[in-house]
């Protein structure tokens, strides 16, 4: 029985199989470099902190639990597992605002910040800068 | 021993394994709906389903100095075909009612209301308010998504399909589905993935005019396509 043919498409294949492996390699590598821009989220949720009058009341006031109900408001509605975040609330309007506690170490790619001066509330006019940090996480 | 069958059937092996392996390929790497195709149709549609659905609501914030049960107040500037809800400082939902090129708000001795404007806000009449002290202390324009809208967006997704992404200006080879979730229990969604190979989602935390109170409420508005 003459197998030359059999052996010719077995070679062949085994050549279309390498090629197909190495274009699809090369294509997972590139779709994983680009990076979602997570700003977007920041706006909507600092919008929302603004327009609702109890956390309003909270960071205006400094009260003691103004990070209890930010943690709670964000933990809420930051579902995502792999979004990482992070907030603080200053009180002076000057100084950079920046992410309260360590530095978190499970980042991937950039840290996307985005801040909102809350200036008063009923009774009160004491500004205060709300910030929110969001990252990708390993 | 020379067969000379062997050659067609080793013809047809080659052939089907170079039709498997071409199929197989477009069906991984898709050159039609590229990842970024699809990228772009879903934000489009997105801005599409926001800009359908999106109606305007003027905010006013109103100070009010001694104790009333219910007080008429004039807000110049609003057209008559809106309607009006009201909410005290905490978010409470207060009476509200047309009264003749006024608006009766039960206050119930509350120093501030928010009073909304909106042609998507259904109002009765009450014509049994008095004039009272008041003051405008705060007003805002802005654009809001309606459920209202949505829910009709919804029945034309039912509905007719084609006809509704034709309306949208949604390529043909795009389908999409749409949901809008104000809490586990509480959503409003159209359509379901009918697609095995990529889909895109996309999420957008947005302020939504509540159909039942009249009251804004942030919700989030997610997009699928395929």
């Amino acid at each position: 029985m003459d197998k030359r043919g059999i052996m010719k498409i077995i070679e062949a294949s085994a050549a279309i199989l390498i090629i197909f492996i190495a274009i699809l390699t090369l294509s997972m590598t590139r779709r994983a470099s680009t990076e979602i821009d997570l700003s977007d989220k920041i706006t909507p949720l600092l919008e929302e902190i603004a327009k609702n009058n109890a956390i309003r009341d909270k960071v205006v006031e400094n009260s003691a639990d103004v990070n209890e109900t930010l943690e709670s408001f964000l933990s809420a509605r930051i579902i995502e597992p792999n979004i990482g975040y992070n907030f603080s609330v200053c009180i002076n309007l000057n100084e950079i605002c920046s992410m309260q506690g360590n530095y978190p170490k499970d980042i991937v790619g950039n840290v996307y910040a985005g801040s909102r001066i809350i200036s008063s509330s009923l009774s009160k006019a004491e500004p205060k800068r709300v910030a929110i940090f969001l990252w990708f996480k390993k | 021993m020379h067969k000379r069958g062997m050659s067609g059937l080793e013809f047809i092996l080659a052939f089907v394994l170079f039709v498997g392996f071409t199929v197989a390929a477009l069906w991984i790497f898709n050159p039609v709906g590229s990842p970024k195709t699809l990228e772009y149709s879903g934000e489009y549609t997105l801005k599409k389903i926001i800009s359908n659905t999106s109606v305007g609501l003027e905010s006013y914030s109103i100070a009010i100095p001694v104790d009333a049960d219910k007080i008429l107040i004039y807000v110049s500037g609003i057209n008559s075909n809106k309607g009006v809800s009201a909410v005290d400082y905490s978010g409470q939902i207060l009476s509200s009612a047309k009264s003749g090129g006024g608006y009766c708000i039960g206050v119930n001795n509350k120093k501030f209301v928010n009073l909304y404007f909106s042609e998507d806000i259904i109002s009765g009449s009450d014509s049994s308010c008095n004039s009272g002290e008041y003051e405008v202390a705060s007003s805002l324009n802005e654009s809001v998504i309606s459920e209202k809208r949505i829910s009709s967006l919804k029945a034309s997704y039912e509905s007719n399909y084609l006809e509704l992404k034709n309306q949208l200006g949604i390529p043909n080879e795009v389908d999409f589905s749409f949901s809008l979730e104000f809490s586990t229990n509480d959503k409003i969604s159209a359509g379901n993935v009918k697609s095995f190979g990529e889909i895109f989602s996309k999420t957008e935390r947005k302020e939504v005019l509540r159909e039942s109170n009249g009251i804004p409420q942030f919700g989030q508005l997610t997009v699928k396509v395929w």
